[in-house]
């Protein structure tokens, strides 16, 4: 029997799952307990790492539920599930990207604090990641105003659903202190990714960035998300999915243009990654539930990747070393 | 009958100018020249960062 106290928890053995429990078998020692409504999924899932020093079970909803940490990597909604582990005595790692999800998660921050436990909000790649290099990026300037987020490509199938959805949705922006909703599928941008994804076309799409990037650093005024998509994916973005969603996206990226000043100088400062998406959230999403499970992230309450109280040089760090390679743009 | 039709006939003339509308249009560049420099493994700046933290 394992030290189920001392055990990580993952919901989800689906494409982003088995990322994070990649990463934590191979940076831990710590008892994994998986849990999945598709229980060949996560028997199968659990199997392929039974040889490593870290001991990945299977169990049921409940046993998971007493884990120190839970990482929910499953498809939204994450509340109801955060809600339940939270009763259980469980801190949580959610790493939604679904606009409401993410709000009702927020919603939960003095539920959370009275039972003295943590929720990291949106700790993926795009949210999640887009934070850690907001912080990043923060160091080089005196003061910042604006963040611009841009995601390329998908997940799992859970995400590729969500992409869709995002881009019929009315997306949701900071601009000098207000929250604008503009219509999914406007604004294009020509976005360049780091190298081998390129240069998309960028949409404004129901993102979850601007939301958790507010709540990081307060003192920006603009924070924009797009989605890079093409004439078929915004053609049929308010239609169901006619074709059932890849297994897994190919190639992703992601970037963020933080502008603010240096020495009374306008600057600008953008800084990418070029990974699949899914690996770039399951090394964040479990690199943050390890921070949480050994006691490096004290904050109680609910918390989002890139604010002040949280470790986010040494997360971004871990995350690195986890094979995620960071770009930085030279240009203008 | 006739009416039905019309207004089928409406309906998607209608979507269609809406879909091109929607799909028609130029980029615009966020960035005019320039490249992405790796900046891994793990920088200095980010130990700087760590100690100053500390």
């Amino acid at each position: 029997m394992i030290g189920i106290s001392g055990a990580i928890g993952v919901i989800g053995a689906g494409v982003t799952g088995s990322r994070v429990v990649e990463h934590l078998v191979a940076t831990s020692s710590t008892p994994i307990l998986l849990y999945d409504q598709d229980l060949y999924g996560a028997q199968r899932l659990a199997a392929v790492h039974r040889s490593h020093s870290a001991v990945v079970s299977v169990a049921d909803f409940e046993t998971v539920a007493t884990a120190s940490v839970v990482v929910l990597a499953c498809g939204s909604p994450h509340a109801p599930l955060a809600q339940k582990m939270l009763a259980s005595g469980a801190s949580v790692v959610s790493l939604s990207d679904d606009v409401s999800d993410v709000m009702n998660l927020l919603k939960m921050h003095d539920e959370v604090m009275a039972k003295d436990k943590t929720l990291v909000v949106g700790a993926a790649a795009s949210p999640g990641m887009t934070g850690l290099l907001l912080s990043n990026l923060q160091s080089n300037f005196d003061e910042i105003d604006e963040a611009h987020v841009a995601l390329h490509g998908t997940g799992g199938p859970n995400c590729a659903v969500q992409h869709h959805r995002a881009l019929a949705d009315q997306s949701i922006g900071w601009h000098d202190g207000e929250w604008l909703r503009r219509p999914g599928g406007s604004g294009r941008e020509l976005c360049w990714f780091p190298e081998p994804v390129g240069a998309y076309d960028c949409y404004r799409a129901a993102m979850a960035d601007p939301v958790l990037l507010q709540r990081a650093q307060p003192q920006l005024q603009r924070i924009t998300a797009r989605v890079s998509a093409n004439r078929r994916d915004r053609f049929t973005a308010r239609l169901p999915m006619l074709v059932p969603p890849h297994s897994e996206g190919g190639m992703g990226a992601l970037r963020i243009e933080v502008r603010g000043f240096r020495n009374g100088s306008r600057i600008v400062e953008i800084a990418g990654v070029a990974e699949r998406v899914a690996q770039i959230a399951g090394v964040v999403g479990a690199t943050t539930a390890l921070f949480v499970h050994r006691g490096e992230i004290t904050t109680t309450g609910t918390s989002v990747l890139g604010q002040d109280s949280l470790p986010n040089a040494e997360i971004l760090r871990d995350v690195l070393t986890g094979g995620i390679r960071l770009h930085q743009f030279v240009g203008t | 009958m006739n009416f039905i039709r019309r207004v089928l006939m409406v309906l998607g003339i209608a979507g269609i100018a809406g879909a091109i509308l929607r799909i028609r249009g130029k980029s615009e560049p966020s960035t005019q020249r320039g490249g992405w420099r790796p900046l891994n493994p793990p920088t200095d700046l980010l130990e700087e960062q760590i100690s100053s933290q500390k």
